[in-house]
């Protein structure tokens, strides 16, 4: 371990945080509300932080175990201080809250402990959901993009980009972060356009391109997207967040010659967007026949609130905690699923559930024919058996932090239905969940720590649990 | 003509002892002096000390007079490099042994070695795999060869004493639509006639149309069985060709490959999904037991190594299997692997003899095939305008013994050539001809005055 290289490297972080943060405050300056020396204190504090660090000279060779650290504890930093404007203007009771929402914020869970956001002014709205966008894809392979010191090896990118089998698109990490954040601002614009041509408003259509292409689930209003009540609306962010729960990578095949086949040509988009088309089914059959709710109605609400809890987004376009138990299961279900590997969705992700169907099936048919030799697939592809290790390990972790996470909030008092909802939620970055944590109410209510318990398990979940279990390990902080 | 020979292994040694006996020039060049010093030895042929895809080395053995250059030694590269290096030289044809599928698959930016130099590429392996997917496809052949386009067959037949056929002479069989072309008896070619017993034990080699063959089975009381499974012991390179043409038909049967190496076994398994593979000894009674390996399967053994194929071999028949097709690179085991039950070997060495020997052929000759190891050679040849052939019924002519005209296609007619048949110009004529009379057998196509290589004159 090299603290020096560690903490150059949060610097850069702390930097870029803090020059981000520069632009709310812009929207603050505009409306001259009351947002606007919260902004600038905080973004000055984060920069000076970041320019303090960037002074010290980076000494040693970069080892796996810095990686893991830089990324676990960049997280940290960037949600302490993206907390920081929330917590010095005053809109958040404490500095607990304030974390809250920032951590929610940067790991696109869309998790809120606030009741009335259209009382936030627009710098700290703006704010707000900027932390989605840049936590999207990553502030690590922003970082990544930006400062050449830290194009050291994969093991950054490998900490920070969700999935198991990660490609570089390009030779260099810096061009394949680079390409990966292009590719990721062109959908930006081209959603933005999109909501702006279909009627918001330019800073509403900011905010919600910025939820839907990071798959985070932060509104501007406090019903969500129920508040506009535009079919043209849902439809834009149901496309954009289907676009946005797919492999990255595919888009720069499609880029690449290979055009839309790239899509269908890959198993696990296939099975993804077979679930969201199952779920879907399914849903619209319960609210049709337990509700009597019009048909156009229900597949209307049924495929948005699929689409958005399945990539993990978190936007809501109706009260789906009045739905009846079979709708609720089966978004409950989807919020483990997630979307698909090397996209900006959270939770366990198709990809990695083809694989564990694919060895057990595997280990099935061994355990009657030991001499029997087989692969473990995802799709067409190999996959080697110390990545299904890898993932099997995963699984458990994942399922361990879940438990941990609805004991805890099940402790604080809450009923069954809303511990595990929530523990699902923040551990899977879906946002909102059921009962006490429904779309229509928040997490406010919860006490402290379980508060910070959430939050860590949100910034776990964002960075496929390893980063963030390790800091928790003695032996990974011993010489 | 004038052929350089590079590598003196089985195969370049097969190729060498085949030309030279037709009467071409052959220098062979190898590293291993121990491989040249039966070249020596055994053949009429010149051996030269050295690395074949080394210019000098080519240079010294007269690579500028040379008309082709055939590059058999183990080494893909090497082969491929010698001939680039040959084609530079002014060498016409150039022939290389690839056994890496990689270099042959058809290649991306529409890159093709012919461009480099190399102007034929065989792959022992290849063959063998296409050789034992035609015999899975007519499993009571113990060989199998295709001529006008797939619409004659050849087909080697093993009698056995069950058959109604044993013991008959070939007259009284009622063969109206098909020509027994030869018989190997105790390893020797026989012409038949009319006249011929044919006695059990005997490869009986029958010419006739591929759509024809379901009637052969009442003759030789063989059922055209629907197999369950094919089950392959070994899983090198034969294996993975046939499993991949297997996996390239409409119908994929199920197929289960048996090797011993958890590396190869991994390998396997990770290119063809539904292939079961099992990691084993083929030879293992109780694993082929457990796995139900009986009478509803075919049995490929392909493990590289004779011994174990033969091994193998009898273990499956002990558990009930009829239909065994086995590798065997060694000839003087085929018998053995005849003994054993085994229904049909095959030796991809001779299958590479064949293919360069196609090459060889002039352009009368559509498809040349060698017989029990070369001893005879079955030819789809084109009568040319006003060749020996045309000049009169077939009965009239002059053709040697040991010749004999299987099936005549004329357009889209097939014709079983009887004494008063008369061949025309541009027929495709299937003749079987033995070894010493082969050349004679293609002059008679010919137009006079173009006969075949000078040589063939004896």
């Amino acid at each position: 371990m090299h603290p020096r290289l560690i903490a150059y490297a949060l610097g850069g972080i702390a930097l870029l945080v803090g020059l981000s943060m520069s632009t709310a405050a812009i929207w603050a300056a505009i409306d001259g509300s009351a947002d606007l020396m919260p902004l600038i204190y905080s973004s000055a504090v984060s920069c000076a932080v970041g320019a303090g660090l960037l002074l010290v000279k980076p000494k040693g060779r970069f080892s796996r175990k810095d990686g893991f650290a830089i990324v676990g504890l960049g997280w940290l930093v960037a949600a302490s201080l993206g907390a920081l404007p929330f917590y010095l203007s005053g809109a958040f009771v404490s500095y607990t809250d304030a974390f809250f929402e920032s951590a929610s914020g940067f790991t696109t869970t869309g998790a809120t402990v606030l009741s009335n956001i259209e009382g936030l002014p627009r710098g700290l709205l703006f704010w707000r959901s900027l932390t989605h966008w840049l936590g999207g894809m990553g502030i690590i392979v922003l970082s990544l993009a930006v400062f050449s010191i830290l194009n050291t090896g994969m093991s950054l990118y490998r900490a920070e980009v969700p999935g198991f089998a990660h490609e570089r698109i390009l030779p260099r990490l810096r061009q394949t972060a680079l390409t990966l954040w292009i590719i990721y601002a062109a959908l930006s614009l081209t959603q933005m356009v999109a909501l702006r041509i279909a009627g918001l408003s330019f800073f509403d259509s900011l905010v919600h391109t910025f939820g839907t292409v990071a798959t985070g689930g932060f509104s501007s209003r406090n019903l969500s997207i129920e508040a506009f009540d535009s079919p043209a609306v849902e439809i834009i962010i149901v496309v954009f967040m289907v676009l946005a729960g797919l492999n990255f990578a595919l888009y720069w095949q499609i880029v690449q010659r290979k055009g839309i086949r790239a899509i269908l040509a890959n198993a696990e988009a296939r099975l993804y967007l077979f679930i969201l088309a199952v779920a879907s089914l399914v849903v619209t059959i319960s609210l049709v026949s337990s509700l009597d709710m019009p048909l156009g109605s229900a597949i209307r609400r049924s495929v948005f609130q699929v689409v958005s809890i399945n990539t993990t987004t978190g936007y809501s376009s109706t009260d789906f905690d009045a739905w009846p138990a079979l709708a609720k299961g089966v978004l409950l279900l989807l919020m483990f699923v997630g979307a698909c590997t090397g996209s900006t969705g959270g939770a366990i992700k198709v990809g990695r559930i083809m694989l564990l169907l694919g060895h057990v099936r595997r280990h099935l048919q061994q355990t009657v024919r030991p001499r029997l030799v087989m692969r473990t697939r995802v799709g067409d592809s190999v996959v080697e058996d110390s990545v299904v290790s890898d993932v099997l390990t995963f699984f458990f972790i994942y399922m361990a932090l879940f438990c941990f996470g609805a004991f805890v909030v099940m402790a604080d008092g809450e009923d069954l239905v809303t511990s595990l909802s929530a523990s699902a939620a923040c551990i899977g970055n879906v946002g909102p969940g059921l009962g006490s944590v429904g779309p229509a109410l928040n997490y406010a209510e919860m006490s402290g720590a379980v508060k910070w318990i959430l939050s860590g398990l949100m910034v776990a979940g964002r960075l496929e649990l390893l980063a963030v279990v390790l800091l928790f390990t003695p032996a990974f902080w011993r010489k | 003509m004038k052929i350089i020979v590079v590598g003196a292994g089985k195969v370049g040694f097969n190729i060498s002892r085949v030309l030279s006996s037709e009467g071409h020039d052959i220098v062979v060049v190898d590293k291993d002096p121990v491989a040249l010093q039966s070249v020596f030895d055994n053949l009429d042929a010149m051996g030269v000390g050295g690395n074949g895809a080394s210019a000098r080395v080519l240079e010294q053995v007269g690579v500028d007079e040379a008309d082709m250059v055939i590059a058999v030694t183990d080494n893909d590269e090497l082969n491929m490099i010698a001939c680039m290096t040959a084609k530079q030289c002014g060498v016409r044809t150039t022939v290389a042994r690839v056994r890496n599928r990689e270099y042959m698959s058809s290649q991306p930016f529409g890159l093709s070695y012919t461009r480099f130099g190399i102007d034929v590429m065989v792959n022992p392996e290849d063959l063998a795999a296409q050789e034992i997917f035609r015999l899975i496809e007519v499993p009571m052949a113990t060989d199998i060869e295709y001529f006008a386009d797939g619409r004659l067959s050849l087909i080697g037949i093993k009698v056995s004493e069950s058959f109604r056929v044993a013991g008959k002479r070939i007259r009284d069989m009622g063969l109206d639509r098909f020509t027994v072309v030869c018989i190997i008896r105790d390893g020797k070619t026989l012409i038949p006639d009319g006249d011929t017993l044919v006695l059990p034990d005997d490869r009986m080699f029958v010419l006739g149309r591929t759509s024809g063959f379901d009637s052969l089975n009442g003759l030789t009381s063989l059922k055209k069985r629907v197999f369950d499974r094919i089950v392959i012991a070994g899983g090198g390179l034969i294996t993975q060709s046939l499993v991949e043409i297997l996996y390239a038909r409409h119908t994929i049967p199920q197929v289960m490959v048996i090797d011993p190496n958890p590396e190869t076994c991994k390998a396997l398994a990770a290119r063809f999904d539904s292939c079961q593979v099992m990691c084993a000894d083929p030879a293992k009674m109780d694993l082929l037991e457990e796995e139900g390996v009986g009478v509803g399967d075919i049995f490929v053994a392909a493990t590289g190594s004779d011994n174990s194929n033969l091994v193998s071999c009898m273990a499956a028949k002990r558990l009930g299997v009829s239909q065994m097709i086995c590798e065997i690179s060694r000839e003087d085991y085929i018998t053995l692997a005849e003994a054993v039950g085994v229904h049909a070997t095959i030796t991809p060495r001779l299958l590479v003899v064949n293919t360069v020997l196609k090459l060889l052929r002039s352009s009368s000759v559509v498809s040349v095939n060698l017989l029990n190891s070369g001893d005879a050679e079955i030819m789809e040849l084109v009568a040319e305008k006003d060749s020996p052939i045309t000049k009169g019924l077939l009965k009239d002519l002059n053709i040697p013994k040991g010749v004999i005209i299987g099936s005549v296609i004329r357009g889209v007619t097939i014709i079983v050539p009887r004494g008063d048949t008369k061949i025309s110009s541009g027929d495709h004529v299937v003749v079987f001809a033995l070894h010493s009379v082969a050349g004679h057998a293609e002059n008679l196509f010919r137009a006079q005055g173009a006969g075949r290589e000078s040589s063939y004159a004896s």
